[in-house]
Formats: structure tokens, C-alpha cells, sequence
């Protein structure tokens, strides 16, 4: 492990002074799960880690009257967990369940795996057709910014240096809606993806799609929405004929690359195909919320 | 009499010692002083290094030397060098690279006070590298115009050859021939201890003791002896506790280097290669190209088998010259024929050493043989256990492998029994009927479980085929006649009646310890408990033993064991038989106790014969001592069968269920056996399924570098299963048993591979069965399948 | 260097670390306490696993100074008084040790997954040890350990 130089500000408040003023030199330390092992490969080389000792207002759940507010710093594992999320938001506790091994659940936060900006990122596409917010504080003060726009490269969040992700906003999804999440791997643990998607759909009365959202993961440099595919589906009556038709409208959306772990070619027809089974899964859960 | 310690499923022995930390490997070692070892690796696939620059390295606080090519003695050696008679091992490396060869070839070395400051002083050190051409697929070594990797003028390293009658003859005859062309996959031992672990110390009187987690202790002796120039009675090798072995410690790993660097230093050095450096560094399974030419009556005889085998060899060769040969026994053992040619050539390339991994070249050959036998058997319109039964040589043949008559066959007891498990009459050939597909269950679309592969598939299971498949394999018990097998192994009885067993063996973790003193205590007729042997092997303290490999340990290490502990109760007995009076035939002995089988007055306990040996009017203490190689190597037979789900859509294949029925001779511990093939099954379900690097034609870098892409499987991705063990008595082994550390994973690629047909009607001709790959034979791309020239004449 | 208290196996420790160091480390190569093993040193294996607070983590992970105010347990921790844990006596009978190097780390997730769930299921069971890498047994003998350490444990709670 290479050496670095450990700060342990008391707080966010205080926090924030040193990572404005150390700038590119320092590393924030949320779960570490990311960053020891770039650490340890020589991937990254701070000269200072930064680890909060009083993680207050970065951590927790609060449930308000728009939605749902996740603490930059709440574990995987928590948010697997939450009730609150398994009842409200269950693809987003599936996606986090889907992650990793247990012990790293147990450390890993959800700000963590957003900031890191992987395109491979579980969480991401869940929170992105959930629609999700990010608070970040700088030693200037805060702001919020939707999620779709916080990624914006491998390995690149919107993020100026010296600035924290304090929190994730969700709003509620409200009734008639149903989401899924679908990871593709080979094993089915310790597996980041070849290709993950996300969906959520709203069930009109008429059993049209009133609302339609679908967010990939690992087929782009960024996990992306595809609102060409979404246009599709919305205000028509659902289909397996229409799923079928956005699924290919996903699947010409994405930009995969060739890696280790599988073709462009093989991850633009996966994108298709799982894009297409989670909107049924979807649908039949949108039509469970609307009946209870 | 009737046994009664062998066949137990006796627990282990040091299993106490593991649950809880206690069980001290290499790395938990400690010497006062202890220096940490790092090398620094090429980052070149192929480089003339024209300078090293070590002297801000050199510099650094903290470290007390820097090694590079021209501070190693100069001296070319092979890692893998065990002995087979009459054949020279090809040495062809020096302990750092003169010349990189591929990413990851050693060229400096340090050691320093802590690992910071070792890693601190790699960082320093500075080389010019001038990059040379490169080859990484064998074929393109092969080619005229192939950057060279050594002097020799050519890349081929070794080239066997082994004909029986005369293949073109037996082509004639056939009613049928296939041709097809596999290719296996570049596959890691991955014990989870990595390998290249060790600690050394040269002392001050010039002896130098290596620690080492190898499964070869008196081989790494020779090899580090060897390789440094030092006289091999001045090397000391101790094994503690190894974290599991599988093929990756069957030859030096840095024994030698760590070897350098304390003889450097002078003071002990532990050099721990990081789970990187496995894969960039350590032994791999062979990448095998492998065209497989087979003629058959329309009855399903064989008329004649040709196999053209190209090995990848890596960079240097290791175990690679005497590798084709295993290779082409295999495939000449596996099936009568009376006409076959073989023809296996080893070639060079600028990667990482192949070397030994569990199965020593069989689950290649196995899988492309078994591959192609399922299609024969489909083609003919015969049952796949039909072909196999008709054509698998038994007892009344010679075997092939090592032209010695097969002491016993289990094999059509496994089939059967493996088939009824299965549900092998319901449920092969039910997918295709019709071309429909036996639909899987809709029960496992609906987990609930988010990353299992294509699951939420409501309305979706059409796109979910089912189908079963099945392999059959025979492996060794040992290497003879090829190998050299001996063992050491002494019995000293205590004036308790207790015994130690002394014996080298390289117990990594497959239980072999306990099953040596199972067979002490039932052969001298003690308590199991009463029976002692140090996990910690110590070469100068034990007699010289091959080590653990080729399915070896119990077969002839055990037959050392045995002949020794007989040795020892043939002493208590004729004691025994003075003292009480009676006839040494007329005495038994059993639980301690030595009695006469006519006069049950007679009787003394073993404890007393041997305070009488030692105190009383003899004076010598009881020992029994044995150094020999077994007297055969009977063949190990299994079937076994595996029940598959594959997503047409996405190529994902779910592998239900595995039966593996495996003729072991007799199980001297059943539990360790299970354990055994339970294990090799975990990876032969990898090589089928999962596991793979592949070097990046663009940089040469291996393709995995760590355990998230080299996909190890968890106990999620475990299917059921069943093991089943059959007991078809050897003639030699001790108490009849056989080899099974290797065979449990030889067939299982083959079988999911044929179960996947089942499933969807395409045989897979390269390993592993990617989903990518998968999807691509469905939609019969060109390029999933090689070239399949069925003539039918 | 810094100061570092830390509660290991309910014993109070003061040492001198270099806090860039993996809790991992300094439990192996400072307190002496071998039985977390290192694998990977990159969070696959398992090996390290430790339990914070009762919680499985992985100690190549988790820089020392990290474990500053917690519980941490290493399979050090688990006989008490001579006597084995009833995961310890079920990974002895049932057969699941082979070469041992998986075993501490995995008798640990075993533990938090028993001190939760205490009669899991076989679904459970492997979720609770997916983390932790076994290259000898195939799981099969593990997951039948800790299944019959569930009962054991049940029986002893029902006495
Ligand atoms: C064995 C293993 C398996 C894994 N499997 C998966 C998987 O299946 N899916 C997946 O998506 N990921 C996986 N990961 C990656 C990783 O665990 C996750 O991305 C995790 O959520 C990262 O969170 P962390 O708290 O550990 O981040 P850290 O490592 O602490 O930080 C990651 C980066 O983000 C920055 N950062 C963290 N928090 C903040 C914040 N609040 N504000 C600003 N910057 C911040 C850090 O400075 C650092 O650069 C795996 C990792 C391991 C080791
Ligand atoms: S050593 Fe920590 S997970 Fe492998
Ligand atoms: S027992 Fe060897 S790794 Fe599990």
C-alpha cells in the first residue's frame, strides 16, 4: 500500500476547508472499498486521504413528503435493507443487494459508488429512473443537481475538487408504478456488469404506459437514460410487441466497448434483451401497485 | 480380518489446529530480523533490457539489497524439474531475465526492512527496456518469420510422438469420420494461499533453510540447491501448512530467488507474490489447440483416433517438454482402438509459463474427446453411455497409457448409477424432440435473486432450454512408468504403543495426513489415536518422497506407509510371539492389543512388546522403513453427468445439477474422497463456465490480473451436488485405493458442454462456454465453431 | 506513526501504526494475530474477513485506524475457555476444512450470519458466504457445517 498522509477532520464543515484547500492532493475516504484498491494497485496516488470522524448529516435515511433522503455515507448493505427502500424503491435494493460480497457491502456507501462514477456503478441506473437528486457542499456552499447529470465519464463525476456528496434525494414514485432492476454477469456474486438496466413504469387506468423510464449501466461511458426508447413507450398501451420495440430503441442508444468481460457487439443485443424483460417485470409490478 | 480404521470417515487430524488461526502457513512465520523480498516485473512482452539503473534503490534507507541478471550465479534452470528417468529437463531460465519475455518476467529483486520501503525502492529502480517483437498464440510461434524467444533457431520446445498399428489403415475401415478442432482455455490453479510464498535464511555456518508452501519439498531442495550452485546437502526445506495446492507449488515458485536474496543479505527474507503477481507470474494450465480425428464403424467401434495437439508453452518450459507427453497418453488411454496416431508439439510464446494445474493435461485432451464422442453418438443414433461402454478399455485390456494389464474398472457400475441420478432415460434427447426444447422450470425466474444471469424472465421461459449431458474420463493413480515415484516413509514405535509416522508427504490441504495415519494405525493395529505425524515436513528429517502430484499421495506415498507400518507390526509380532508363547501366524492385533487366535489366555498389549523392545532384553527400538516406488498404476475411472439450463436469449448457461460417480478403488477416508472431487468439481465447473485469461494482443498483459475478472466461483454459483463413489479394489494400492486427487474436474467441462447440446442442439468447441460464446453457436456464427468435416463415406 | 486503541477479541490494545496500514496488517504483522489470512488484499477472497461490530468485513480493506472505537473479532476470539465454538466443532465433524486457508474467514461470516439468522436456510447460508473464496471443498461440506452449527446453536439456546 503506498504511503499517504491521513487527515482526520472532525467534521464535514471542517472537512471541507482541507479538501479545498489540498485540491487534487487529497482523496476523500467514504467505505474505501474503491479507493484502498486503487490505492493498493497504484491506480491513484494522494498525498492525503481524508476520513471524516464524525460522519453526522452524511449519514441516515429520512422519509419527507416528496421522498426519500440517503446519506452520501449509508452502507450498501443499509440501503439493501431499508424498509422504507424494499417497499418503495425495490429495484434500488436489489441493485445494491446485487453488489459485491457481504463484507463489502458492510463498508461500501452509496455515495461512494456514485462518486467513484464507474459505468459499471449498481446503484446508478436504479436512482437514475428514480429520478434522483445529489446534494453537494463545497467550502463555497451547496448545491443540487439531477443525477443524470453528475456523471460525466469513466471514473468522472461532476464533482469540483474539494467538493462532498452529502446526500441522494428520491422522490416518492407515487402509486401504479413498478421497477426493476436486471444485472448480467457470469457469476452471481462478486459480479460487476456486463450490462445492468433499470426501469420504472407507471400504469395508466386504461393500461396504457403513463410514464416510462429506463436507465443501462456498463454500455456506455456513463450510466445513461435513453429517452428514445422511453418516447416510445409512453401513452401507448403496453405490449410485449411494444417492449420489444423500445428494448431495440435501448439497444441502439448505448455505446459499448470491447473489454475483458465482453464485445460491444455482445453488450449492445444484451442491452436489448434485458431492457425488453425488465419492462414486463415492470409492468406486471406497476399492475401489482395498482390493485393493492 | 475386518478393517476397521480404513474406510472411516475419520476426521482430520489437524483440522483443530485450522478452525482456529492457529494452523501456521509460510507467511505467518516470523524470524527476528525478517526482511520483506519484491520483485519488479517486466512490463514488456518481449524487451532487450539494456540497462537497469539500481542505484537510487540501492540508496534508500531501509534496503539491503537489489538484485538483478547479473548478481543471480548465472546458472539456467528449469522451476519444474521433477525427474522422469532418462529424460534431461531443458533449462532455459536464469532466476531474473536476462531478456524479457513476457509481461510479468522477473528482471530485479530487492529486499528491505518493511514492505514499504521494498515497494518504495521497485519505484526507484529504473530500466531501459528496448521492446522486441512479440507471439502469443502457439500457431503464430510456430510460423516462419516468429519473433524468437531463445537461441535455439525455433520456438518448438519439446515434440512426442506415439503411434499404435496404422491410422490411415484405420481410417480406411471406418464407416465414419469426424474432425474437429477444440481449443482450451489459459486457466490458474488459484489456491486461495497464493503461490510464491516463502521465507529463507542463510545462516552463518552456510546452510540455507527454505521455508516454502510447495507440495514438492525434496524436489524444491534439488531445484533451489540447483539453481543458486550450492551444494544440495547445505538446503534445508521445510513445508508448513500449505492454503491448497492444485499444481501451482508442483515446482519452484521464488523459492530460489528468495533463496538469492537471503544468501544477499544474510539474514531471513520472506517473499510473498501479491494475487497480481499470480497471474501475471505463476504457472498456468496449458492452452491446448487440439484436432481430433476420429474413425468409427456404423456400430460405434473405433477404427482409428489421430490427434494433433499444439500446445502453449509460455516463455519458458518448465514442465512444457515432457508436457505433450501426459497429453498423448491420455488420449491413447482413454479408448480401445487398434489403430492411433498422436502427435503433441510444444511451442513457445511471450506469456506467462504453463505449467502443472490438477489433471496435468487430461481435461484438455478429455474435453475435446468427449466433446466429439457425443457428437459421434448422435450421429450413429447411439446412446452416449452406449458408445462410452462399448469402447472403454476394462479389465482383461492393457491400458494404453502405461501398456500395463488394468487392475480393476468400476466404470460400468458409475455409469449406471450416475445415469439413474440424473434422470439420464427421462430426460436426454427430450429437448429436441421436436425442436422445441424441454422448457426450464418457472420456478427459478423467480428468485427474487437481482444478479443471478437472466432471471425475471415472466413470460420468457420458451427462451429457457434444459438438457443433460455426460463425459466419462480415466486418470492415474501416479506417473509410472513415465515418472519417477519413490517414497520414504518410517514407523517408530513408541514405548506407549503410540507411533510416529515419519514421511515427507505434502498434505495441502486434500487430508492425505489423516489417511497416512489411517493406515498405520490399521495396518499395526493401534488406536487412530495413537498414531502421530507432523504436518511440518522437514527434508532433514524424512527420507526422500516425490512430493504430491499426479494423483499420487495415497497411491504410492501410502504404499511407502503401508509397507513400512507392516514392516514395524511384523517386529511387535515376532516379539510378541516369544513372549507369549505362540506362533507369530496364530497373532492378531487389534486396538493395541496382540492376541492368539487359539488360546485366548494369550494375549499382550502392543504398549508392553514395544517397552520391552527398548528396555528390556533387546535394546533396540521398533521401526519399520520402506523406500520404493508402488508396483503399478492402476487407472481411475468416472462418469460423470450434468444437468444444464441454457437462456437462449442472453447464452447464459445455469448448470443445475453436477453427479460425479468416481471409481476410487477402495476409499480409505470417504469423506476426504467426497471432499475431493466436491472440490476439483468447483473447478472443473470454472473451466467449463467462467474461467480465462487472455492475453491482449495489443500490450501482451494478461487479461485478468485479479480474482473480480478472473472468475473464481462462490458458493452462489454452486449447483447440487451429487457424489457417488464406487469401489473397484486396485490390485497395488495400499488397501486397494487408487489416485483421486485430479480426476474430479477432468470430465466436467465435457459433460456441461454435452449437456448444453441436450439443451439446445450446439456442441461448444472452445473453453469456457461464455455466454457470448454460447449466444454466437446458436446463432451458428461463423467462428463459434471450428472447421467439422463429418465425411460419411 | 500513530497511536491506535483497538478492541480485539475484548481485549484492549495501544499500538503504534503507520496509518496507511490495513487493519489486516497490523493484526498479522503487529499484534500477532496470524489467522486472518491474506489472499487477495483486494477484497475477493475473504480470507481477511474479520467481524466489526459483528458485521463480516474485509480487513485488506479497512485501514487500521478505521477500527478505532469498534469490536473487532478475528477467529482468535472464538474458542472461549478451551473450548471450540460450535461453528469450529461443525467445520471438524462435518468434514469442511481442507487446506484451512478459507476457514478462519469463513467460520467468521458464518458467525454474523448465525448471530442473525440463527436457523438459515441453504439460500442464506451461501448469500452469508459469498465473499468468501474456497478452492478445496466446493462448498458443499461448509454449507453443511454451518447449517448443522445453526442447529447446534438452536439446541443450546432451547436448553
Ligand atoms: C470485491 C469488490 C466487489 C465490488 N463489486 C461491486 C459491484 O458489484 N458493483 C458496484 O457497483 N461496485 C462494486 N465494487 C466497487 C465499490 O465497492 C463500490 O463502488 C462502492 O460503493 C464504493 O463505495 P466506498 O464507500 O467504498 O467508496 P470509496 O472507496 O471510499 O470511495 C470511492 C471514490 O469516491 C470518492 N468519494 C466517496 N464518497 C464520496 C463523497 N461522499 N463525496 C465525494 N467523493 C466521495 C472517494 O474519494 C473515492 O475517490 C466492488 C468493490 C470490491 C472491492
Ligand atoms: S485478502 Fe482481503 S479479501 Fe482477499
Ligand atoms: S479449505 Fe482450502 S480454500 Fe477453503
Amino acid at each position: 500500500m503506498p504511503k499517504f498522509e491521513l487527515l482526520e477532520p472532525a467534521d464535514t464543515r471542517e472537512a471541507l476547508s482541507l479538501l479545498s484547500e489540498l485540491g487534487e492532493r487529497a482523496r476523500l475516504l467514504a467505505g474505501g472499498t474503491d479507493l484502498m484498491v486503487n490505492l493498493r494497485r497504484g491506480r491513484i496516488r494522494p498525498e492525503y486521504v481524508v476520513r471524516i470522524l464524525s460522519k453526522e448529516g452524511l449519514q441516515g435515511f429520512s422519509t419527507g413528503s416528496t421522498g426519500l433522503r440517503i446519506g452520501a455515507m449509508a452502507t450498501i448493505r443499509e440501503v439493501a435493507v431499508h424498509p422504507a427502500i424494499k417497499e418503495r424503491f425495490p429495484a434500488l435494493a436489489r441493485a445494491a443487494l446485487s453488489m459485491a460480497t457481504p463484507q463489502v457491502r458492510n463498508r461500501a456507501t452509496i455515495g461512494g459508488n456514485l462518486c467513484n462514477a464507474s459505468p459499471a456503478a449498481d446503484t446508478a441506473p436504479p436512482l437514475l429512473v428514480h429520478d434522483a437528486e445529489v446534494d453537494i457542499s463545497g467550502a463555497a456552499g451547496s448545491r443540487t443537481m439531477p443525477l443524470r447529470d453528475f456523471f460525466q465519464g469513466p471514473g468522472a463525476a461532476a464533482l469540483q475538487a474539494g467538493e462532498i456528496l452529502t446526500a441522494i434525494r428520491v422522490p416518492d414514485p407515487g402509486t401504479g408504478v413498478g421497477a426493476a432492476f436486471i444485472k448480467l454477469g457470469v457469476r452471481k456474486a462478486q459480479e460487476i456488469a456486463i450490462v445492468s438496466v433499470a426501469v420504472l413504469l407507471r400504469r395508466g387506468a386504461a393500461g396504457q404506459v403513463d410514464e416510462a423510464r429506463i436507465a443501462l449501466g456498463a454500455v456506455a461511458p456513463t450510466p445513461l437514460r435513453v429517452p428514445a426508447a422511453e418516447d416510445e413507450l409512453r401513452s401507448r398501451p403496453f405490449s410485449l410487441e411494444l417492449a420489444a420495440r423500445a428494448a431495440g430503441l435501448a439497444a441502439s442508444a448505448v455505446e459499448p466497448i470491447d473489454d475483458v468481460r465482453a464485445t460491444a457487439e455482445y453488450r449492445r443485443a444484451m442491452a436489448g434483451v434485458l431492457v425488453e424483460r425488465a419492462l414486463v417485470d415492470a409492468w406486471e409490478k406497476a399492475a401489482e401497485n395498482c390493485e393493492g | 480380518m475386518a478393517l476397521s480404521i480404513v474406510g472411516k470417515r475419520a476426521i482430520r487430524l489437524e483440522a483443530p489446529e485450522k478452525v482456529t488461526g492457529s494452523a501456521a502457513f509460510v507467511a505467518d512465520l516470523k524470524l527476528p530480523g525478517l526482511l520483506v523480498g519484491k520483485v519488479l516485473r517486466s512490463p514488456h512482452p518481449h524487451a532487450r533490457i539494456l540497462n537497469i539503473d539500481t542505484s537510487r534503490a540501492r540508496a534508500l534507507a531501509g534496503v539491503k539489497t537489489v538484485v538483478t541478471f547479473t548478481d543471480t550465479p548465472g546458472i539456467k534452470y528449469n522451476a519444474a524439474a521433477h525427474p522422469a528417468p532418462g529424460s534431461v529437463l531443458l533449462r532455459d531460465q536464469y532466476l531474473l531475465a536476462d531478456t524479457a519475455r513476457y509481461v510479468g518476467d522477473p528482471v530485479a529483486a530487492v529486499a528491505a526492512v518493511d514492505e514499504d520501503t521494498a515497494a518504495e525502492a521497485l519505484d526507484l529502480i529504473r530500466v531501459d527496456y528496448q521492446p522486441l517483437p512479440f507471439v502469443l498464440e502457439a500457431e503464430a510461434a510456430m510460423a516462419p518469420g516468429a519473433p524468437l524467444l531463445h537461441d535455439s533457431g525455433r520456438n518448438i520446445v519439446g515434440r512426442v510422438e506415439f503411434t499404435l498399428g496404422d491410422v490411415e489403415d484405420g481410417f480406411r475401415e471406418a464407416d465414419h469420420i469426424f474432425e474437429h478442432r477444440y481449443r482450451t482455455s489459459k486457466v490458474f490453479p488459484c489456491s486461495v494461499e497464493p503461490p510464491g510464498v516463502t521465507m529463507a535464511r542463510a545462516d552463518w555456518s552456510g546452510r540455507l533453510t527454505v521455508w516454502s508452501s510447495t507440495q514438492m519439498p525434496h524436489q524444491i531442495r534439488r531445484i533451489v540447491a540447483g539453481a543458486l550452485g550450492v551444494p544440495q546437502g547445505k538446503v534445508r526445506v521445510i513445508k508448513p501448512y500449505v492454503g491448497g495446492g492444485f499444481g501451482s507449488r508442483l515446482g519452484a515458485v521464488n523459492e530460489p530467488l528468495c533463496a538469492l536474496l537471503a544468501m544477499r543479505t544474510q539474514k531471513p527474507v520472506r517473499l510473498a507474490y501479491s494475487i497480481e503477481e499470480t497471474f501475471l507470474g505463476t504457472e498456468s494450465r496449458h492452452p491446448i489447440d487440439l484436432t481430433l480425428r476420429t474413425g468409427v464403424k456404423a456400430d460405434g467401434t473405433l477404427t482409428a483416433r489421430r490427434l494433433d495437439a499444439i500446445l502453449n508453452a509460455g516463455a519458458y518450459a518448465t514442465h512444457s517438454v515432457s508436457f505433450a507427453s501426459p497429453v498423448g497418453n491420455w488420449f491413447r488411454g482413454m479408448y480401445k482402438c487398434p489403430n492411433y496416431r498422436y502427435e503433441g508439439i510444444a511451442v513457445y510464446t511471450n506469456t506467462s509459463p504453463s505449467g502443472a494445474f490438477r489433471g496435468y493435461g487430461n481435461p484438455q485432451v478429455n474435453f475435446a474427446v468427449e466433446s466429439q464422442m457425443d457428437e459421434i453418438a448422435e450421429h450413429l443414433g447411439l446412446d452416449p453411455l452406449t458408445l462410452r461402454e462399448k469402447n472403454h478399455p476394462c479389465m482383461g485390456d492393457i491400458w494404453e497409457r502405461t501398456k500395463w494389464p488394468i487392475e480393476s474398472c468400476g466404470l460400468e457400475e458409475a455409469l449406471s448409477l450416475g445415469a439413474a441420478e440424473i434422470g439420464w432415460r427421462e430426460k436426454r434427447g427430450k429437448s429436441r424432440d421436436g425442436g422445441k426444447g424441454r422448457a426450464g422450470g418457472g420456478s427459478s425466474s423467480g428468485t427474487g435473486d437481482a444478479s443471478s444471469t437472466g432471471n425475471a424472465v415472466r413470460g420468457g421461459d420458451a427462451f429457457r432450454h434444459r438438457g443433460v449431458g455426460m463425459a466419462y474420463m480415466l486418470h492415474c493413480s501416479c506417473g509410472r512408468p513415465a515418472l519417477h515415484e519413490l517414497s520414504t516413509a518410517m514407523v517408530k514405535m513408541n514405548e506407549d504403543g503410540s507411533a510416529n509416522l515419519l514421511y515427507a508427504g505434502a498434505d495441502s490441504g486434500q487430508g492425505s495426513l489423516t489417511v497416512m495415519a489411517q493406515i498405520v494405525a490399521e495396518t499395526v493395529g493401534i488406536p487412530l489415536e495413537q498414531v502421530q505425524i507432523d504436518p511440518v515436513t522437514d527434508t532433514d528429517l524424512t527420507g526422500f518422497e516425490v512430493g504430491s502430484h499426479a494423483s499420487r499421495q495415497i497411491y504410492a506415498g501410502g504404499n511407502a506407509v503401508r509397507r513400512a507400518a507392516l514392516a514395524a507390526r511384523h517386529e511387535i509380532v515376532a516379539l510378541a510371539a516369544d513372549i507369549v508363547g505362540a506362533a507369530p501366524g496364530d497373532l492378531e492385533i487389534a486396538d493395541g492389543v496382540i492376541r492368539s487366535t487359539s488360546d485366548e489366555q494369550k494375549q499382550v498389549t502392543v504398549a508392553e512388546i514395544c517397552r520391552e523392545a527398548l528396555f528390556g532384553s533387546r535394546r533396540r527400538q521398533i521401526i519399520g522403513m520402506v523406500s520404493e516406488e508402488p508396483e503399478g498404476n492402476p487407472p481411475v475411472y468416472a462418469a460423470q453427468f450434468a444437468e444444464v439450463e441454457v437462456d437462449t436469449r442472453t447464452g447464459a448457461v445455469e448448470v443445475l445439477k453436477l453427479v460425479a460417480a468416481h471409481d476410487v478403488g477402495v476409499a480409505i477416508n470417504p469423506a476426504n474422497v467426497e471432499g475431493q472431487i466436491e472440490g476439483a468439481l468447483q473447478q472443473g465447473l470454472g473451466y467449463a463456465l467462467t474461467e480465462e485469461v487472455v492475453h491482449q494482443p495489443a500490450t501482451g498483459r494478461p487479461g485478468a490480473s485479479n480474482l473480480g475478472e478472473y472468475k473464481v466461483l462462490t458458493a452462489k454459483d454452486m449447483p447440487e451436488i451429487k457424489v457417488i463413489i464406487v469401489e473397484a479394489a486396485s490390485r497395488t494400492g495400499p488397501y486397494g485405493a487408487k489416485g483421486v486427487g485430479e480426476s474430479g474436474l477432468v470430465p466436467t467441462a465435457a459433460a456441461i458442454g454435452n449437456a448444453i447440446y441436450d439443451a439446445v442442439g450446439v456442441h461448444l468447441d472452445s473453453l469456457p462456454f461464455t455466454p457470448s460464446r454460447v449466444l454466437a453457436a446458436l446463432k451458428g456464427e461463423a467462428g463459434a465453431k471450428g472447421a467439422v468435416i463429418t465425411v460419411k463415406k | 506513526m500513530r497511536k491506535i486503541a483497538l478492541n480485539v477479541n475484548d481485549e484492549e490494545y495501544s499500538v503504534e501504526a503507520k496509518p496507511h496500514h490495513s487493519l489486516l496488517h497490523v493484526l498479522r504483522e503487529q499484534l500477532g494475530l496470524t489467522g486472518a489470512k491474506e489472499g487477495c488484499g483486494e477484497g475477493h477472497c475473504g480470507a481477511c474477513t474479520v467481524l466489526l461490530d459483528g458485521r463480516p468485513v474485509n480487513s485488506c480493506l479497512l485501514l487500521a485506524v478505521e477500527a478505532e472505537g469498534a469490536r473487532v473479532t478475528t477467529i482468535e476470539g472464538l474458542a472461549e475457555g478451551g473450548r471450540l465454538h460450535p461453528i469450529q466443532e461443525a467445520f471438524i465433524n462435518q468434514g469442511a476444512v481442507q487446506c484451512g486457508y478459507c476457514t478462519p474467514g469463513m467460520i467468521l461470516s458464518a458467525k454474523a450470519l448465525l448471530d442473525e439468522i440463527p436457523d438459515p436456510g441453504e439460500k442464506e447460508i451461501r448469500e452469508a458466504i459469498s465473499g468468501n473464496l474456497c478452492r478445496c471443498t466446493g462448498y458443499v461440506k461448509i454449507v453443511e457445517a454451518i447449517r448443522a452449527a445453526g442447529k447446534a446453536l438452536a439446541a443450546t439456546r432451547g436448553a
